[in-house]
């Protein structure tokens, strides 16, 4: 019951710092529970009396926080430069793999390759870099703006035993490992996507295939830091995550499958016959393991969303 | 009649806000912990929540006016706060203004009875 309640706190409060403030308030309700009740096991109504004496925890967190105006500020800022430090180095490894390749099938390249190679990754990632900077704090300022948090006055929120159970379950919180792993590996995939597939797609729909890929990608990126934000899944994140899966898959079958994929004579002029035939065949692997990965995480999401009905 | 009270209700949070930091600093010339402190001072009539206090003594730590210390005591972990060189300075400084402004508005407050 206690851990429900610091875990509330915890999502409210910014990362640096949280851990010694729940220690003091995990303190603070031992202190209240032994002056009141003595030593030794406490009954579930001994602890809730406990908690309803702390306050709410958005009290508790706004007494901590105190209030700020700056652009990205509180809790957001921590995450803020989190996100931001992940999508640069994940834009810096995407641009590299894709220019290096891009560089392999760029036949009509008369200076030095490594020469070339260096020209066209810095000058693509200052593009990119700026790009990142400027989308992800427009993203985060929008989001401290218009943040029914920071809006909203908690000083006379209401705080009883229904409010307590009505609270977020900390079994239903996201991973920060996972978000991190995801939002790294989709941003590398943007920058892939978007630098190296235009020169390997045949077909009149490559346009629409890498804007749709990289529509999906964002989105994703958009949904995990929703995420890192909330500290918890909820009904229509697991559904969206589903919905993306798919979309994924349909993708992936254009790419790697379909005509309008990858050229591979293409792929195959410029790696050499000699493994001409093996192309195709690592293109439906890559594909097959791709549809593995989407549907087992679409799996476990809707294994939770069941589970998560059925207890509700 | 509900509006004249929850203006009464913070004036007087108000006025209990700006002594709290005299009041905590005066108690704590020995350690104590957060939940002692808070049944010191209700004893002493300055009601006081653990969500109003707690982050007072962290603030106050935090600007050097308190050093606090982290004890085991039953297998659970105890925060004591005692004032420090700093804080005692404070409070000297805070002592003088209080008498200086008690003093001021009991002048004022019969003077307007008069």
């Amino acid at each position: 019951m206690i851990k429900k309640y610091l875990f509330n706190i915890s999502n409210l409060l910014p990362p640096s710092g949280r851990a010694e403030i729940i220690k003091e308030i995990e303190a603070g309700l031992y202190d209240y529970l032994e002056e009141h009740f003595g030593h030794g096991e406490y009954s579930d109504a001994q602890l809730e009396a406990a908690i309803l004496s702390m306050g709410h925890p958005k009290q508790v967190a706004d007494s901590y926080r105190g209030r700020s105006y700056a652009l990205i500020s509180g809790r957001y800022f921590d995450l803020y430069w989190l996100v931001l430090k992940i999508a640069l180095v994940a834009s810096f490894v995407g641009l590299t793999f894709a220019i290096a390749i891009g560089d392999l099938f760029n036949t009509t390249n008369q200076e030095p390759i490594l020469l070339s190679f260096f020209i066209d990754l810095l000058s693509a990632f200052w593009d990119v870099g700026l790009n990142v900077f400027a989308v992800v704090t427009l993203i985060f300022a929008l989001v401290q703006y218009y943040s029914p948090l920071d809006e909203e006055d908690a000083s006379d929120v209401k705080w009883d035993e229904k409010v307590f159970h009505a609270l977020q379950d900390y079994s239903t919180s996201v991973s920060l490992t996972d978000m991190i792993f995801e939002i790294f590996f989709t941003a590398v995939g943007i920058a892939v996507a978007t630098t190296l597939l235009p020169n390997v797609l045949a077909g009149p729909y490559s346009r629409v295939i890498i804007l749709s890929i990289s529509a999906v990608f964002g989105t994703q990126i958009l949904l995990n830091c929703y995420l890192l934000f909330k500290g918890s899944w909820q009904m229509s994140s697991r559904l969206l995550t589903v919905v993306l899966n798919v979309i994924s898959i349909a993708l992936g079958y254009l790419v790697f499958i379909s005509p309008y994929g990858i050229d591979k004579d293409k792929v195959s002029d410029k790696l050499g016959e000699r493994i001409a035939s093996g192309v195709q065949i690592s293109l439906v692997i890559t594909f097959a393991i791709l549809v593995i990965i989407i549907l087992w995480d679409s799996y476990g999401q809707i294994n939770r969303l069941i589970s998560e009905n059925k207890k509700n | 009649m509900s509006d004249l009270s929850t203006i009464i209700q913070n004036a007087r949070q108000e006025l209990n806000r700006g002594s709290l930091v005299l009041a905590v600093l005066t108690q704590l010339s020995e350690p104590q912990y957060g939940y002692s402190l808070i049944q010191a001072l209700n004893g002493l009539g300055i009601e006081i929540e653990q969500n109003t206090l707690y982050p007072l003594l962290r603030r106050l730590e935090k600007q050097g006016l308190l050093e606090s210390l982290w004890q085991v005591e039953d297998n659970r972990p105890r925060r004591y706060y005692q004032i420090s060189e700093k804080g005692r300075m404070l409070k000297d400084a805070l002592i003088v203004e209080w008498e200086k402004l008690t003093g001021a508005l009991d002048k004022m407050i019969k003077g307007g009875h008069l």
